[in-house]
């Protein structure tokens, strides 16, 4: 009898798998925005600084308060994230010079990234 | 400098840190074991699970083109895995990787090689050829070494009935089972770690796929001649990445019984013979902010946030630390107490160091530490040594480019090397703005970052008068050189040298009995109240030691009395000796006495035919003898 088709099945299953399990077995790294809340005054500069906020209009005034299509917006009088998938630093954490438009902008160092193991 | 750092740094100059396999052994180790699973995974249904088919079905596997080139990778990985492995455990003890919480992933290790070893001899014994045909011998005479097993396991491997299924099917179990179990140590391997990268960078895993595959298709892996009980397993090519202790086990089993217990118990006590403190941070509730960060860059997941009351609040569990101070480095409010250190004094000692327009060198203890920092000293030049490069707090190096310093060079162990895991790296990132915390300071593009090895202080030096640290480049030929150092012993110890059981040109007398000897009291009948209590036997149930006499020739070769098994000392007496003989034709003279005293009841007299590397099988069961050769 031949075992081929038996062989390819399992192993091909076995390797399924651990495709699956890829993104573990690379450990691959979550980037997560901290925002410092008894620091952070709520000036909304981080809103406007951010590139991506500044594709969309709507931030006038600095909250971003739809927070449509935004990074983050000011709410409840501190910055709070909406969608981190759009941030420039999380889709591009190796770049040469990661963004850091937010960081640079905040003038009470209430900003930062982790890297969330 | 000890060979060993020699070696990496070699290795290191050929295929730059970022690929340097020595700082990637555990991930290499992890890539094997799934070549391992994948290739092992394909080759089992070809297998047919008893000792009597299993060994044309192995062959069947050789012939099938797909399934051979498996069979071999299987082989193949599993060898280059204990040459890894054994790195690994090398490079773990040297650098000290085993101390505080990491106690648990080096007993865990020490246990999972363990596993592996099992697994590689219960893999050579499920091929049931000649050399498995030794493994068998030599585990079963190993095991029988215990006073476990009642009937000894390596009379059901040697002789006539060669193998009961039973048996064989337990080796097969075992190496298919214990990897699911072992599969929990690997957990527990990997539990007080965070941000853990199981596979190595795509690179090094092709080439060592690569490496596998030629040699798969040059040198596969085939079978040794079918085992035969009748002979004695001469010139087999063995394995020698798992069959090294084999030539010891089966000369002097005892001695590597106390041998195994007492390597296992000195690498599992090597953590707590090598503590001496044990350093963990603490954190200041009063001070914490509960910004996560110390949280986020801990590698070993010691850190965790607590509720307390309204603000969120960092605590560090001190069995998990293993005493880094990396999160003296992340914490801005200095709420982290490390031993005697924490942010404030750090940055005092940074202060009181930097001096205008001279040169401050910031190094990390553990790979420059020592005459590197004696001979900074001397060249006027001031040095900071730190635990880790990671405690170094971004604010500390704002502080010293306050004082004006005019050179600022932060120097530890490459990527992928930090004895602490991410503490460079950590560095590196807050200081290129990267990481939380950044540093903010407008003269911030001159603090020079020199990653190096131990016994690269020269870089180190050459590196402050000019500036920089000179770039890694790969280098071919030496890549071609290291690989070939690792794959031809890897080839050449596969199969070579060959190991006979015995000389070649002796013969063997395999003398196996299992017999029950005289009651020492006689018993009578029990009386018919005592078989409806359920006494069946009213007497003492011990029985005499059996004393067997067997000469050659009229030269006793083996006297020895066999002490009946069963912990009442009521069951058969079993013997298994093996016999070396010289070839030709000898008297056989057995005499076997099966109670206390009196006179030798069974008496074998026969003239019997020793050939050359064969065996000849005299069993003594239920009081009569068999005489059996090939």
């Amino acid at each position: 009898m031949d075992a081929t088709p038996v062989a390819l099945l399992l192993s091909a299953f076995f390797l399924l798998l651990l495709l699956k399990l890829l993104p573990v077995l690379r450990g691959e790294r979550r980037i997560k925005m901290v925002v410092l809340e008894e620091l952070c005054n709520g000036c909304g500069n981080c809103v406007v600084a951010c590139p991506v906020n500044a594709l969309r209009g709507g931030v006038g005034g600095g909250k971003g308060e739809s927070g449509e299509g935004m990074v983050m917006r000011i709410g409840e009088g501190v910055a709070v994230e909406v969608d981190m998938n759009r941030c420039e630093r999380v889709r591009n954490p190796d770049a040469e010079k990661p963004c850091r438009a937010c960081i640079d902008a905040c003038p009470m160092d209430a900003i930062n990234f982790t890297c969330q193991p | 400098m000890t060979l060993f750092s020699r070696m990496e740094l070699l290795v290191n100059r050929a295929f730059t840190s970022r690929y340097n396999p020595f700082m990637h052994l555990g991930q290499i180790a992890i890539f094997l074991l799934l070549l391992t699973a994948i290739s092992g995974i394909y080759v089992l249904p070809f297998y047919s699970i008893n000792a009597q088919n299993a060994y044309i079905s192995v062959n069947n596997i050789t012939e099938d083109r797909i399934a051979g080139i498996m069979r071999s990778i299987h082989r193949y990985s599993a060898d280059a895995l204990i040459i890894v492995l054994i790195l690994h455990g090398i490079r773990t003890l040297i650098t000290r990787r085993l101390l505080q919480s990491r106690w648990l992933v080096w007993v865990s290790g020490v246990l999972l090689f363990g596993a592996v070893l099992i697994e590689g001899l219960t893999g050579y014994w499920m091929v049931w050829d000649q050399r498995a045909q030794l493994v068998a011998l030599g585990i079963t005479e190993f095991l029988d070494e215990l006073p476990v097993f009642p009937k000894p396991l390596a009379m059901s491997v040697a002789g006539e009935e060669s193998l009961t299924s039973l048996l064989f099917f337990a080796v097969v179990f075992t190496h298919l089972a214990l990897p699911l179990f072992s599969s929990v140590l690997l957990l527990l391997h990997f539990s007080r770690l965070s941000g853990v990268r199981l596979l190595p960078p795509e690179r090094v895993a092709v080439l060592l796929l690569a490496v596998l595959l030629t040699l798969s298709l040059l040198k596969p892996a085939i079978s040794a001649p079918p085992a035969t009980p009748y002979d004695i397993p001469v010139k087999v090519p063995v394995d020698w990445y798992y069959m090294l202790p084999l030539p010891l086990m089966q000369s002097h089993p005892r001695l590597s019984w106390l041998l195994l217990i007492a390597i296992t118990a000195f690498l599992l006590a090597v953590p707590r013979l090598l503590q001496k403190e044990w350093l963990s941070a603490r954190i200041r509730r009063e001070t914490c902010t509960g910004c996560e960060l110390c949280y986020a860059d801990c590698p070993y997941g010691a850190i965790s946030m607590l509720k307390d009351g309204e603000k969120k609040v960092a605590s560090v569990s001190g069995s998990r630390c293993a005493g880094c101070g990396i999160c003296v480095g992340s914490c801005s409010f200095n709420a982290v107490e490390f031993g005697d250190t924490e942010l404030e004094l750090l940055r005092k000692e940074v202060k009181s160091l930097a001096e205008r327009d001279k040169t401050l060198v910031v190094i990390c203890r553990h790979c420059l530490g020592g005459k590197a920092a004696d001979r900074l000293m001397q060249s006027n030049v001031k040095v900071l040594s730190l635990r880790c490069i990671g405690m170094l707090h971004p604010l500390a190096v704002a502080d010293a480019l306050d004082a004006g310093v005019n050179k600022l060079v932060i120097a530890g162990c490459k990527h992928g090397d930090c004895r602490y895991r991410f503490g460079n790296l950590w560095t590196e990132d807050r200081l290129s703005g990267r990481r939380a915390p950044v540093l903010k300071h407008p003269e911030a593009g001159r603090v020079r970052l020199c990653w190096l090895m131990p016994g690269e202080e020269k870089k180190l030096i050459s590196a402050l008068e000019e500036g920089k640290c000179d770039r890694e480049k790969p280098a071919p030929h030496l890549i071609l050189m290291l690989l070939l150092l690792f794959t031809l012993p890897l080839s050449y110890f596969s199969t070579s040298p060959a190991y006979s059981l015995m000389q070649a040109d002796k013969a063997m007398l395999l003398f196996t009995m299992s017999h029950p000897g005289e009651r020492l009291v006689p018993c009578r009948e029990p009386t018919v109240e005592e078989l409806r209590a359920g006494n069946l036997t009213p007497c003492p149930r011990e029985r005499s030691p059996v004393e067997v006499v067997l000469a050659i020739d009229g030269r006793t070769v083996l006297r020895k009395s066999y002490q009946p098994s069963g912990l009442w000392r009521d069951g058969p007496s079993y013997a298994y000796e093996r016999i070396e003989v010289e070839p030709g034709e000898h008297t056989l003279e057995v005499r076997i006495r099966d109670s206390a005293e009196g006179e030798f009841r069974y008496r074998l007299v026969e003239r019997v035919r020793f050939e050359r590397s064969r065996v000849v099988i005299l069993k003594f069961e239920k009081g009569r003898f068999h005489l059996g050769d090939g």
